[in-house]
């Protein structure tokens, strides 16, 4: 077995042995595996429409219930992962390429462009996410893109920011330093020399932000800025099964049942991963 | 000559806008270097042998001086057009580890120069060869740095600036942070490499012991300025300037029965911002005398030079000698 | 009366990869008003050796058997109060970055009376205390000094002021780890001249620890020397530098480049690696390295006396 490999496997072990980190790997397949198989697990269809059957309790025909459109609720619920899931993914990938490529830049480069992109940063950060949330719909319309871009604009900041401040620190090191001596120029440095380094703390917090990601689509599909009906995100289920929690609870339940297990999950894991990861706390025998 | 170095000025600015001045890293230092040749430059911190070594690896830019490199002006390159120069000269730095990339294998580190001038050549090969030229098993190629012991990530910084058989070799403290019983692992490589490859090289150290075993030649700075040029046999015999007179005393033999002929100098080095006025060394001289204090010496000689107005005949001893007798 | 007397120390550290068997067997004394010198290179143990004595070892080390005792008490067996009384006013210590005793934020000053706090003085006669002491270090102007902070000093002098707070309670032993390796030679010169001065003055015995043979020649009485967690010979420095009768002894004086008086182009070494101390070689533990071996070597070797003081840990010591 390779190093590279046979390492993962050690970290993989040392995950499963905290019971939190199980516990999150736990959930996190569980949701992961809902919304890839949602297929075969429900066999309903989650936009079939059926009057008869509006506000069922939960049954055995219907795990969940159904919702005020007859709606058979598990089989929404899972869907609704997919898309929880892929915008977290997608969101996630585009706010870790674009912060990193910025971070870099402020860090390496020159010192009024750092100043420039530190500005700009700070005044996104300044924003409230539900102000970004509704400028961006004026702009996209209530959208799955409007979510993705205020995802990207809430998370850039913090993670160029990080990578800056390590590109910062790793700019006079010395193995640096040995490489433009040899004439290497800033593209092959910050590629080969910086990057390496400093990405390890951020990729663990990007996983620990997942959360946070699906979070915001829940709240802005909560609030009709997200994906359109009939879309079946666990936000928009969330929003329906609002108005109705008195008599028929169960809706609410199913909306927000999946966002706090996912929440919980990918925090567990993240936590874990972080402790695992952490080298201080390696030594221990 | 491989590296001529004429009348080089090293400042930093230093104070905010109302208050701009500048201190003085390196203030006119002039040397020569053949090819084939060691040379060594010898001091303590804060007498800028580090910023003269960066300066002439076009690593800090230069306020005033010339350096030429085999024939051709080097000082006013910048950026790009430094790319050439730099596979003919290659700098290894202090911190054995710490110049190694964590996360890349020893096998790409020693043949990135390969990558960074597009050298086309088989990398594999090439990495084993150079690990043998410095006496590294084949095994070492796939270890990363933190796997490698201070002596180890050393001769593995050797082996990267050699990669492309460079003229001339700077090496920034050699020997720091090695333990007494491999330091001689190093420098007795230098040496091989030295007569294999023809080499010429420019060690920095403030370890003199190592420049009597390493270094033709060799130079003593203070405070940015060359106190003693020539050669390093005769200076260690004769030394002609005070401040090489106490360093070479300040380095002690291990033997608790030598006399303790010592030399001791006030302990305080002037900062760079207030220059003494006269000779910079006045202030720490045994030596001194009124003139000193007004007038700086001019340096005197040709191949072996002092900047001194009394320099010293050989066995001199200060004036008014401490000794600590056991 | 022997002011520290170690007999057969042995400390272990429980690591991922098995029990670190750090120190073996250490034994040594340092007796009233001496100056002992421990010399050792990477690996020799000579850190752990003083986290043992100070009772600053890791959560996975132990004294795994043996004592340290200091003025009759021994170290390892007493209770983390008990422990803190003595760091400090009895048992004080100087390390190589000076900014490990220093605090950045707090005037010096204010940090030399914090730590008189057990005195039982008056401010004012705290701070003249400290006064005293910077002068007798010879830091210009004391008095303008407390004021200043760490950062204000050079190198140099924050290594004396750190030397000034070990010994300002006059403890009864001083322990310097590497005080001067950090140092440029002329300031080395100067602080190892102070801290004969000041032992002499106090009375203190001083442990010195350095892998700068010059200096421990210089400075140190005795001398005791390490190699991968074992002493393999101690003595009067005398005794040890002009007859050594550990082969490692001998191989490192020898690679002392200042030894060599004329230029060679090729310098001694000691080629090869101290062993990995989870798992010891079976007999010496010098004998991989070692030019004199013999298949004696593979039991472990007794400490034999060579002279009067003077112990080697070899079988071939009478060669």
């Amino acid at each position: 077995m390779s190093a590279a490999a046979s390492s993962t496997l050690r970290s993989a072990r040392r995950i499963l042995a905290e019971p939190l980190g199980a516990l999150g790997i736990f959930l996190v397949v569980l949701v992961i595996g809902g919304a890839v198989f949602a297929d075969l697990i429900a066999s309903a269809d989650p936009n079939k429409i059926a009057p008869r059957d509006r506000f069922l309790p939960p049954s055995l025909d219907h795990l969940m219930g159904t919702d005020q459109l007859g709606r058979d609720l598990f089989a929404r619920v899972l869907h609704g992962g997919r898309i929880a899931l892929s915008v977290a993914l997608f969101a996630t990938a585009a706010s870790l390429t674009i912060g990193i490529v910025l971070g870099l830049i402020a860090g390496y480069g020159p010192r009024w462009l750092d100043n420039l992109m530190i500005l700009v940063f700070d005044a996104l950060k300044s924003f409230p996410t539900v102000m970004l949330a509704l400028a961006l719909v004026t702009l996209f319309g209530p959208s799955l893109t409007a979510v993705v871009v205020v995802v990207v604009l809430v998370n850039v900041p913090g993670y160029a920011r990080i990578i800056r401040t390590q590109t910062l620190a790793l700019k006079s090191a010395e193995f640096v330093t040995a490489a433009q001596s040899m004439g290497a120029g800033a593209g092959r440095i910050l590629r080969v020399h910086i990057l390496p380094n400093v990405i390890g703390p951020l990729l663990i917090l990007a996983s620990m932000d997942i959360p946070v990601v699906i979070a915001i689509e829940a709240g802005m599909s909560f609030l009709g800025l997200g994906v359109r009906p009939p879309t079946p995100s666990w936000g928009a289920i969330l929003n329906d099964g609002f108005t109705a929690i008195r008599d028929t609870p169960w809706i609410a339940v199913a909306g927000g049942l999946p966002i706090i297990l996912t929440t919980l999950g990918f925090t567990f894991l993240g936590e874990t991963l972080r402790d695992v990861f952490d080298p201080r706390l390696k030594r221990r025998g | 000559m491989i590296l001529s170095v004429r009348d080089l000025q090293v400042s930093f600015p230093v104070g905010r806008l109302m208050q701009r001045s500048a201190i003085l890293g390196v203030a006119g230092v002039s040397f020569d270097i053949a090819a084939g040749e060691t040379f060594a430059l010898v001091g303590e911190s804060g007498s800028g042998k580090t910023t003269l070594a960066r300066a002439v690896n076009l690593l800090q830019p230069i306020s005033a001086g010339e350096i030429t490199f085999d024939g051709q002006r080097i000082d006013g390159l910048r950026g790009a057009t430094t790319k050439p120069l730099r596979r003919q000269m290659a700098m290894m730095f202090q911190d054995p580890v710490g110049s190694l990339s964590p996360r890349m294998q020893v096998r790409d580190i020693v043949t990135e120069p390969f990558r960074v001038h597009g050298v086309q050549a088989d990398l594999r090969a090439e990495a084993d060869r150079l690990l043998s030229l410095v006496g590294l098993s084949g095994d070492f190629a796939n270890r990363f740095p933190h796997q490698l012991s201070g002596g180890q990530a050393r001769r593995v910084g050797v082996a990267r600036a050699i990669a492309l058989d460079p003229k001339l070799i700077i090496a920034d403290e050699p020997t720091a942070g090695l333990d007494v019983s491999v330091q001689g692992e190093v420098l007795n490589l230098l040496n091989d490499l030295r007569e294999r490859l023809g080499l010429a090289m420019l060690i920095i150290t403030h370890n003199l012991h190592v420049v009597h075993h390493v270094a033709d030649r060799m130079a003593v700075m203070y405070l940015g300025r060359f106190v003693e040029t020539g050669e390093t046999e005769a200076i260690f015999q004769a030394p002609a300037h005070p401040y090489t007179a106490a360093l070479l005393s300040a380095n002690p033999e291990p033997d608790p029965d030598k006399a303790k002929d010592r030399i001791s100098l006030p302990a305080e080095v002037p900062s760079l911002l207030a220059r003494p006025r006269g000779c910079e060394f006045h202030t720490r001289c045994p030596w001194a005398q009124a003139r000193c204090t007004t007038e700086a010496p001019a340096t005197q000689g040709a191949d072996r030079r002092v900047a001194c107005h009394f320099p010293l005949s050989p066995g001199a001893r200060p004036p008014a000698i401490r000794e600590t007798a056991q | 009366m022997t002011v520290l007397s170690i007999h057969n120390l042995n400390v272990t550290f429980a690591t991922e990869g098995g029990e670190l068997h750090a120190l073996k067997d250490v034994s040594f004394e340092v007796p009233e008003r001496r100056i002992v010198g421990i010399v050792g290179e990477s690996g020799c143990g000579k850190s752990t050796l003083i986290n043992a004595i100070l009772g600053l070892l890791a959560d996975n080390g132990r004294v795994s058997g043996g004592e340290i005792l200091f003025q009759g008490r021994d170290l390892a067996r007493l209770a983390p109060r008990e422990m803190n009384a003595l760091r400090g006013p009895q048992i004080a210590t100087v390390f190589q970055d000076p900014m490990g005793a220093l605090n950045p934020v707090i005037s010096v000053g204010r940090q030399m009376t914090n730590i008189q706090y057990r005195s039982g003085l008056s401010k004012s006669e705290k701070t003249e205390r400290a006064v005293a002491m910077l002068r007798r270090v010879r830091i210009p102007d004391p008095e303008a000094a407390l004021a200043r902070f760490p950062h204000q000093f050079s190198g140099g002098m924050k290594q004396r002021i750190a030397i000034a707070m070990a010994l300002m309670m006059e403890p009864a032993l001083l322990i310097a780890d590497e005080p001067t390796t950090a140092l440029d030679a002329t300031l080395e010169v100067a602080t190892i001249e102070l801290l004969q001065e000041l032992q002499a003055q106090i009375g203190c015995s001083v442990l010195f620890i350095s892998h700068h043979l010059g200096v421990i020649a210089e400075l140190c009485e005795d001398v005791v020397v390490m190699y991968a967690g074992e002493v393999v010979e101690r003595g009067t420095t005398r005794q040890v530098f002009h007859t050594p009768r550990h082969p490692y002894t001998e191989r490192l004086l020898d690679c002392d480049p200042a030894r060599q008086s004329s230029r060679t182009r090729h310098l001694p070494t000691i080629p090869g690696e101290i062993p990995d101390l989870r798992d010891r070689p079976p007999g010496c533990v010098f004998a991989p390295r070692c030019r004199r071996r013999a298949p004696i070597c593979d039991t472990p070797p007794p400490e034999e006396a060579v002279q009067s003081g003077h112990l080697a840990r070899c079988h071939m010591v009478t060669t």
